[in-house]
């Protein structure tokens, strides 16, 4: 019989208290590690992920609202650019490359972007990563080629159970009632493999094919005639510098094309900040109300341990009479505290990895976005510590009390 | 070698502004392996003494050595320490933690005398007091005459030099006293700790079977102690 084994078999004696006392700590704490994971994991996705994606050239407009709807497949484009605006700022030697993209349309609820062609195979998606059509790679096909062929992201693939050779409708527009090009049927030739991004959840079909669509017939000639074609946007990939930071030369570039009247340069990295700042309230709440939740459970371990105290005088004054010293009894009840504390920490850990595998799913089928629930946060790393420390500050009034327990007086005849 | 030795020990507690006096001994001892019983009605101090002794008290003045120690110049976490070590307690009441069998209520005793818990030896004292079967029973599945073993086995397992016990068969009838009262001293000579019992029954007594010491109703101790 070790102290550790006296704590554990305190803790079962008052099984009810402390089981409800350790779920409230794990409560507590699973809602801290999952707003704290998702959170940090958003910012992670739209940030570092960001996705492959030094610079979008787009119209003018919310330059917050081009990067939702360039990256993340959200939102809708403000506008067109000219063609031509996008060969002259292709030709600064800034620029690296770009691909080109038309957006606005779409199919069973996911985008249908049309794109150039070197975005299936020199796009990458993040460093030194292009999309993959290798079955090993969870990809199947091949890139599209003609007019009338598209690829398929692999979330999209899984949730509509693409097959290659069906065949697809777009619909022109992205919201519920917009017409359909009931004549136009496009084939699925690809499926590129899972990338983790909101590629995955977007269907591309060539770029011509955009203007060439039935009903297009006002920008039909856009698809051969490239001084009158518009497009929505390009990616554009920035030369870096040695080691691989962004080339503050960017700054002259942004300013040259904000400019003109037709088009504007939006750096991901720099917009993303701002949508965190519009809704970082309500993580703010979240985080709030989490932490509110922890201080009540540690409350509750309080009133739990000082009633269980109460029950426990006769068994600490008997411990001291064998031989306990008043500081063998303070560290055992810092010791239970604490490992109720731990436990319950512990719990939540689990639970609130559990809460952000869930919410990890929901958000993959929302988004494309992939979330882990498997991510060691910040919270992870600090939370087990500093559980602990909140089980020893809690613990020092019952512990104290229990420090001043007088044997003689609580060695009183068990009735 | 004297196991106790009380010289001028006062013990007074405060009472509507005049100290009562509990304990007035001028000099008394217990010899090392003796086995001494001290009689006295409810009341004349004999808990008090015992108290004092296991150095779960301090006296008001006067010293106190046990095995060779001088309790009253000890702080209280050493005094807590040597009692843990060199004497053994069995209470009135038993005191068994009630949450735990027999057997851990015997480990815990070893626990606090700072030595390695050994499940055997902790088995093998319950076997000698009769309770073999009886291990992992909790306290509130025993009789109290078995509470009481426990509560000897448990004294026992430290292997201390001193065994106080404060009325040990107060719960009991008087034919299970003598057993009990037989058993302890049995199992002190056998372990070769010294022994001193406080009791107020005169069944108590007459079932024990060494050196018997009376305190009077000053509570000071009885200048003629008998032999029985």
């Amino acid at each position: 019989m070790n102290l550790a084994r006296i704590i554990a078999k305190s803790l079962r004696q008052h099984w009810l208290s402390t089981g409800m006392a350790v779920f409230s700590i794990a409560l507590g704490v699973a809602l801290l590690v999952s707003v704290v994971s998702l959170r940090e994991q958003a910012h992670r996705n739209f940030t570092d992920v960001g996705l492959g994606v030094d610079a979008v050239l787009g119209p003018k407009g919310s330059p917050l609202q081009i990067v939702l709807n360039a990256v993340y497949h959200l939102e809708e484009m403000p506008g067109k650019i000219p063609w031509t605006t996008y060969e002259k700022v292709l030709k600064d030697p800034l620029v690296v490359e770009g691909i080109p993209f038309c957006t606005g349309h779409s199919y069973a609820g996911f985008r249908v972007n049309a794109i150039g062609d070197r975005f299936q195979t020199d796009f990458e998606y993040q460093p030194g990563k292009h999309f993959s059509f290798r079955l090993e790679d969870g990809g199947q096909g091949r890139p599209f080629e003609k007019h009338d062929e598209a690829v398929a992201g692999w979330e999209v693939a899984k949730e509509l159970g693409i097959r290659l050779g069906d065949s697809f409708n777009p619909v022109c527009g992205v919201r519920a009632g917009d017409p359909v090009h009931i004549h136009d049927n496009i084939r699925f030739v690809g499926i590129m493999g899972p990338t983790g991004t909101p590629h995955d959840r977007a269907i591309y079909i060539p770029l011509t094919t955009f203007y060439t669509l039935g009903g297009h017939e006002a920008v039909a000639e856009m698809a051969v005639n490239e001084e009158h074609r518009e497009i929505s946007g390009a990616y554009l990939k920035i030369r870096r510098l040695p080691g691989g930071a962004m080339n503050p030369g960017i700054m002259d570039l942004k300013y040259n094309i904000n400019q003109s009247a037709t088009a504007q340069l939006v750096v991901p990295n720099e917009v993303l900040p701002s949508l965190f700042n519009i809704i970082g309230w309500v993580d703010k709440t979240l985080l709030a109300i989490a932490l509110l939740v922890t201080l009540l459970s540690a409350l509750f371990l309080l009133v739990s341990l000082l009633s269980a105290l109460r029950e426990r005088r006769r068994d600490l004054a008997l411990m001291r009479s064998l031989g306990a010293t008043r500081r063998t009894v303070l560290g055992l009840m810092l010791s239970e505290s604490v490992a109720m504390a731990v436990l319950g920490g512990v719990l939540g850990l689990g639970i609130g990895h559990g809460i952000v595998a869930i919410g990890a799913e929901a958000i993959r089928v929302e988004t494309g976005l992939r979330f882990s629930a498997f991510y060691l946060s910040s919270a992870d790393v600090l939370l087990l510590p500093a559980i602990a420390i909140l089980g020893l500050v809690v613990g020092l009034v019952p512990a104290i009390q229990a420090y001043r327990t007088g044997v003689l007086k609580n060695l009183v005849p068990v009735s | 070698m004297k196991i106790i030795e009380v010289s001028d020990l006062l013990m007074t507690y405060p009472l509507d502004g005049h100290a009562l006096t509990v304990l007035d001994i001028p000099a008394w001892s217990v010899d090392e392996g003796e086995q001494v019983a001290l009689f006295g009605p409810s009341g004349c101090g004999k808990s008090t003494l015992l108290h004092i002794i296991a150095g779960l008290q301090t006296p008001t003045a006067g010293t106190v050595r046990v095995c060779g120690q001088q309790l009253t110049t000890m702080g209280e976490a050493a005094r807590d320490r040597f009692r843990g070590r060199r004497i053994g307690y069995v209470f009135q009441n038993f005191n068994l933690l009630q949450g735990y069998t027999a057997l851990d209520n015997v480990l815990v005793g070893m626990t606090f005398s700072h030595q390695r818990p050994d499940r055997g030896a902790a088995e093998a004292l319950l076997a000698e007091v009769g309770l073999s079967d009886r291990l992992r029973h909790y306290p509130a599945q025993m009789s109290i005459g078995e509470q009481q073993r426990v509560a000897i086995a448990r004294a026992l397992v430290k292997k201390p030099a001193l065994i106080l016990a404060d009325e040990p068969t107060g719960s009991l009838d008087p034919r299970r006293s003598g057993d009990v009262v037989a058993s302890l001293q049995a199992a002190c000579r056998k372990h070769g700790c010294s022994l001193l019992l406080v009791s107020h029954e005169p069944e108590v007594i007459a079932a024990f079977q060494r050196r018997i010491a009376f305190m009077d109703l000053n509570r000071a101790m009885a200048a003629g102690e008998a032999l029985a």
